[in-house]
């Protein structure tokens, strides 16, 4: 057998150098948007909208948890603006001076519902049920660092369920996985955002938490120090709060702040 | 659909250039490990395999840490190009070789160690240099174990997640691979979508195993199949 380790190595080794060599990471014209992944469809609408107005710019979206942008924003990475899903994540960017306070604004906010599957025989028809022997799972977003969770601890225990109900609980990574758990029927009931329970056929919303029971849901956009497009990030946030923002925000269940 | 293929480009190009980057760095530890007891080696050992024990998002952590400005790789990246890693290509292959190293070491180690002494004094005797004798006699040799490694290591990039979304971000075009899209899809309640990229991705997995663990074959090998 001929030695053929070398030729593979070289084979392999030029394109990886290639892929390594400088590239200016983004032209002028692009605004680079990390987003809470739940705003995937609203906000790629908008993009569609804002970028036949806005010609050349282009909108290029990173999608992920809110936690995890706010770590590559801290750490340096080149977004131009950044909306979450909660308030946590950008404050602590202001805390950290990666953000000034002055570039921070609302555009757009959420209910907290309680929803149960569709197609099981209705268990839950009040938070108070939650406390019935009958329900033995429910499911909300992990409280450690999903904000749906957050709010959905939040709301337990101003109503006084929190004792009853801990032991049912059933921690999902993300309200993606908790809308997963209603729709499968795996638990009884389980807390989302009323945009998640509008976008399902498969679960009713049994009842919106009282708007006192929690903070607010609001969606902050924040404006990083060191965006290289600040003017783009902001003509984007512009639009979002301008009435025909509103209006693709409305259409996706979303509220909107004035 | 062009933007579908285009994702899958993205997958496979991060994967085979991750590929190649484990085997040029983890050849020389495979084969430092391989020999016997020498100091620091059991320290070598434990940082090798440690990104296969840790969480893949706290690998991804780690090495946003290096790269960012702060960090010693996003420093030297800073000054050379006045950008740093974070959320391009390069950062993926990186997270994704991180990751397949240790995979890679391991075969490719446990080959080399069954190379038997005899076959190296043999080619002693014949005047082979210490660099020809890995040359012509271990790395032949130890091919099946080495290509293993490499199947491995090519395989745990392709369904790399946690931390290539940590350092390469998410962004469709540009650093969304199959896995990354896959999670976006099931984020934003597109479900049908997920499920043909699952399909997809399962199916291009499928065939580059099949393919590579065809070539492992010794047999093939000896017929001169052995070079892709």
């Amino acid at each position: 057998m001929k030695p053929i380790a070398p030729f593979v190595l070289v084979v392999l080794l030029v394109p990886a150098l290639a892929a390594c060599k400088a590239r200016p990471a983004i032209p002028p014209t692009e605004v680079l948007v990390s987003a809470a992944a739940s705003l995937t469809d609203v906000l790629r609408e908008a993009q569609r909208q804002f970028e036949a107005e806005n010609k050349p710019v282009k909108i290029r979206f990173n999608f992920g948890s809110s936690g995890a942008l706010q770590q590559q924003i801290e750490k340096g990475a080149p977004v131009d603006l950044f909306i979450a899903a909660s308030t946590a994540p950008v404050d602590a960017l202001v805390r950290k001076g990666s953000v000034s306070a002055t570039a921070v604004r609302v555009i757009a906010s959420n209910e907290v519902v309680l929803i149960q599957s569709a197609s099981t025989p209705a268990l839950v028809r009040s938070w108070d049920d939650l406390r019935q022997s009958q329900v033995t799972k429910i499911a909300i977003g992990n409280p450690e660092h999903v904000p749906a969770g957050m709010y959905g601890r939040e709301v337990l225990e101003r109503l006084g369920l929190w004792p009853a109900v801990e032991r049912k609980l059933v921690f999902g990574e993300d309200v993606r996985q908790v809308l997963h758990f209603v729709e499968s029927g795996e638990v009884q009931a389980g807390i989302v955002y009323g945009t998640d329970a509008a976008s399902s056929k498969k679960v009713t919303v049994v009842a919106p938490a009282p708007a006192a029971s929690h903070a607010p849901v609001v969606y902050p956009a924040a404006i990083p120090i060191d965006a290289r497009n600040a003017a783009g990030a902001k003509a984007f946030t512009d639009f979002l709060i301008s009435p025909k923002g509103k209006a693709i925000l409305g259409k996706f269940g979303f509220g909107t702040v004035d | 659909m062009n933007s579908l293929l285009w994702t899958l480009w993205i997958s496979l190009r991060i994967s085979l250039l991750a590929t190649a980057l484990v085997m040029v760095v983890g050849l020389p530890l495979a084969w430092m490990l391989s020999r016997p007891r020498w100091k620091a080696k059991g320290l070598l050992d434990v940082a090798v395999n440690l990104p296969l024990v840790l969480p893949p998002t706290v690998v991804g952590y780690y090495l946003l840490l290096l790269m960012s400005r702060g960090g010693p790789v996003g420093a030297l990246t800073q000054r050379l190009w006045g950008a740093s890693l974070i959320f391009t290509p390069t950062a993926a292959v990186l997270a994704s070789a991180v990751l397949g190293l240790p995979l890679f070491v391991q075969a490719a180690r446990n080959a080399l160690e069954g190379v038997p002494p005899e076959a190296y004094e043999a080619a002693q005797i014949d005047g082979a240099d210490r660099w020809s004798a890995i040359r012509r006699i271990y790395i032949p040799l130890a091919w099946p174990g080495i290509w293993t490694g490499l199947l491995l290591a090519y395989a745990r990039s392709l369904g790399e997640f946690g931390a290539t979304i940590m350092v390469a971000g998410n962004i469709p075009g540009k650093t969304q691979t199959m896995s990354l899209a896959i999670y976006s899809a099931v984020q934003a309640g597109h479900d049908s979508a997920a499920n043909l990229l699952s399909l997809i991705l399962t199916a291009v997995a499928s065939f580059s195993m099949w393919v590579g663990l065809r070539w492992r074959n010794p047999a093939r090998a000896r017929r001169g199949g052995g070079s892709p």
